[in-house]
């Protein structure tokens, strides 16, 4: 199929151009975390979820609550703890004694943007209520199936220091979320920003800049970023090599895969790297592209083994290992 | 009158009397020849069947002759007549000895099977009755005799010799083969090592480029000048074209200026050299890093994103290539460094 990838470029160019606008707009709020935006602007393109890791108070629940805002999109916000139940999170049946029937309550997940926050406090059933919900985008309360509004976003956060009383997430349910950021510090510069907008009076007012129809209509236009078989070969090689790494010269890292990433990794490295050519307002994806978010879509999808746990070496060491090693086209 | 009557009457009565007695007697004559030819045919048929079957056996027993000298083979023949469900069981003999059963001969009418028996010691013996089954019925061959006798040997008369020494066997191939299996397994595995070490290592060789032992610059060259010849972009091989061109520089970058650019993204190659020259590491100008970025990114599009460069925009793309690689090189190392 012979693709104009000139006409794809300019209409990218001239639809990805409202990315400046909510950049601009997070900002104002956000300070020093670009990488967190950027993920965010991913996940919300790329109709997938994001799980973020980072230590409290680093404005993860800021900046979904500032996109939502940004986008004129419905937000809402779970803690999870260890008595939460399913209920709780996806909704449930109220009796109405004025009626004298059951009547649905929805539950917090009715919204456009989500933020499960520390996940990994509530236990199994209340996160596989979640996760279905997240995978199946529809919910059933009672005998009633009801689909969610899309856009779609979750958001679940993880506190990496505590880990008494949590229950981590299985790999099978780690694995259906797009990307896994790992946020940390903001910069000195950064931060006295912060330190003076808070001293000052609070943040900046967020005003809607895009419609939850823009988003959607720029998904689809996500889908048209042309990919060369040369970038697919690329994505190809480096999940393989997660895999199989003594046959990409990699032998020293055998011992340290337990496991490599699934069919779901090349799916969301490769719609990850769409997106990120969309946000950087291009019609086609260049191995820069695969490059900015090869570790936060791999990042939960490999597992290490005890070897590597002893000698400390994580899951985005070996994939540091891998780009290294695997021939860029 | 009634005396002629009477003895008409008596006459009539006496007639009729033996009349009767006649009738009597030839019914009881005839019964009697009926029940002697009964009896006639049913001895002629119970001594014909006698004779019918004692003249064809279903199974028999032969030998060639009953007299043989100790060692002498004889032919032993087993023979029924019948082909299907029969079973011949092992042949059981009592001092004689079978030196071989042949194949079981299948005739039209039977089956023959022949064994070759002979005997060790003198004396008469009895081939036993042998029990064959024919369509799950037992039959009897009958009972055979045997006599072996010892050969006569005037030992006065026998001309003496002295004992012979022990005589080797005649050497077969059985006797030779496990050295013929160890040869030919020796033989595959010189074959392999020669394959594996001088051919194969030879035709490797052969295949493996020149520009190898050249140094990193006259490689470049000898690919870039091999590139011309290929003659792609005139093919309208514009993606490949660029493809090998980037190949050759970043190949030239790795190997000359020792950066791994093979597997760095163009962004990640530019900023490399760019702090290899801040660092003051390589000898270059601006003018080349620039050449470089606009070179790297020009092929990317082609690569990635279909675009198809014009004629003399490839020209000065090849001449940039050239030069850039004529520029790019790593800081001599002086004599005070080395030192250092």
């Amino acid at each position: 199929m012979d693709v104009d990838v000139r006409a794809i470029n300019e209409k990218i160019e001239r639809e990805s151009a409202f990315i400046d606008i909510l950049t601009l707009e997070m900002n104002k709020v956000i300070v020093g975390q670009k990488q967190m935006i950027e993920s965010l602007l991913i996940g919300l393109l790329g109709n997938g979820h994001i799980l973020l890791e980072g230590v409290p108070g680093l404005a993860k629940t800021l900046a979904i609550n500032t996109l939502s805002k940004a986008v004129q999109g419905s937000f809402s916000r779970v803690q999870f703890t260890p008595d939460l139940l399913p209920a709780d999170v996806v909704g449930t049946m109220i009796y109405n004694m004025q009626k004298n029937s059951f009547e649905i309550k929805k539950g917090p997940i009715f919204a456009n943007f989500v933020l499960a926050d520390e996940i990994n406090r509530a236990p199994a059933k209340v996160q596989s209520a979640l996760l279905e919900a997240m995978q199946e985008r529809q919910i059933t309360i009672g005998d009633t199936t009801f689909k969610l509004d899309e856009p779609f976003l979750v958001m679940a956060t993880q506190n990496p220091v505590e880990q008494e009383g949590t229950y981590p997430l299985p790999e099978a349910q780690v694995d259906r979320f797009m990307l896994k950021v790992v946020i940390d510090y903001p910069r000195l510069q950064d931060e006295q920003v912060i330190m003076r907008q808070n001293l000052s009076g609070g943040f900046s007012k967020v005003n809607p800049v895009i419609s939850v129809a823009q988003i959607i209509q720029a998904r689809e236009s996500v889908n048209e970023v042309y990919m060369d078989e040369k970038i697919e070969k690329y994505i190809l090689d480096i999940i393989f090599a997660t895999r199989y790494p003594e046959k990409y010269n990699l032998p020293n890292l055998k011992d340290l895969i337990s496991f490599g990433a699934s069919p779901r990794g090349s799916i969301n490295l490769a719609k990850a790297a769409k997106c990120y050519a969309f946000i950087k307002r291009r019609g086609y994806v260049i191995p820069e592209d695969v490059r900015a978010v090869v570790t936060d879509v791999l990042r939960h999808r490999i597992g290490i083994t005890y070897e590597a746990e002893a000698e400390n070496v994580t899951s985005v060491d070996i994939i540091n290992s891998i780009i290294n090693e695997v021939e860029v086209p | 009158m009634c005396v002629n009557k009477f003895k008409e009457l008596k006459k009539g009565n006496i007639h009729r009397k033996l009349e009767e007695n006649f009738k009597e007697a030839q019914a009881k004559c005839s019964l009697s020849f009926v029940k002697g030819v009964r009896e006639i045919g049913f001895f002629c048929f119970f001594f014909l069947s006698f004779s019918v079957f004692s003249q064809n056996p279903v199974v028999k027993a032969q030998i060639e002759t009953s007299q043989i000298r100790i060692g002498e083979q004889i032919e032993l023949k087993i023979s029924v007549k019948e082909t299907k469900n029969v079973i011949i069981p092992k042949l059981k003999l009592k001092g004689l000895e079978v030196v071989d059963s042949l194949k079981l001969d299948t005739l039209r009418t039977g089956l023959v099977q022949k064994y070759i028996i002979t005997g060790f010691d003198s004396g008469s013996y009895y081939i036993p009755q042998q029990q064959i089954f024919v369509r799950n019925q037992a039959y009897l061959t009958d009972s055979l005799l045997v006599n072996v006798a010892t050969v006569a040997v005037d030992t006065t008369k026998i001309k003496k010799f002295p004992i012979k020494s022990i005589k080797k066997e005649p050497l077969v191939f059985d006797d030779y083969k496990i050295y013929i299996y160890l040869a030919l397994v020796i033989l595959v595995i010189i074959g392999f090592w020669i394959y594996y070490f001088v051919i194969r290592k030879r035709k490797h060789k052969e295949d493996e480029p020149t520009y190898r032992v050249l140094p990193p610059y006259e490689e470049a060259m000898y690919k870039l000048n091999e590139l011309d010849e290929k003659k792609l972009w005139q093919n309208n091989k514009v993606k490949e074209y660029y493809s090998e061109l980037t190949d050759i520089i970043r190949g030239y970058i790795e190997r000359e200026l020792k950066i791994p650019a093979l597997e760095k993204t163009t962004d990640e190659i530019l900023e490399v050299i760019k702090d290899c020259h801040t660092a003051n590491t390589i000898t270059t100008d601006k003018q080349t890093i620039q050449k470089l970025k606009a070179l790297l990114q020009e092929a990317d599009l082609v690569k990635f994103a279909k675009s198809k460069p014009l004629a003399p925009e490839i020209e000065e793309d090849r001449k940039d290539s050239e030069e850039v690689i004529h520029n790019l090189k790593p800081k001599p190392v002086s004599k005070d460094d080395e030192l250092e």
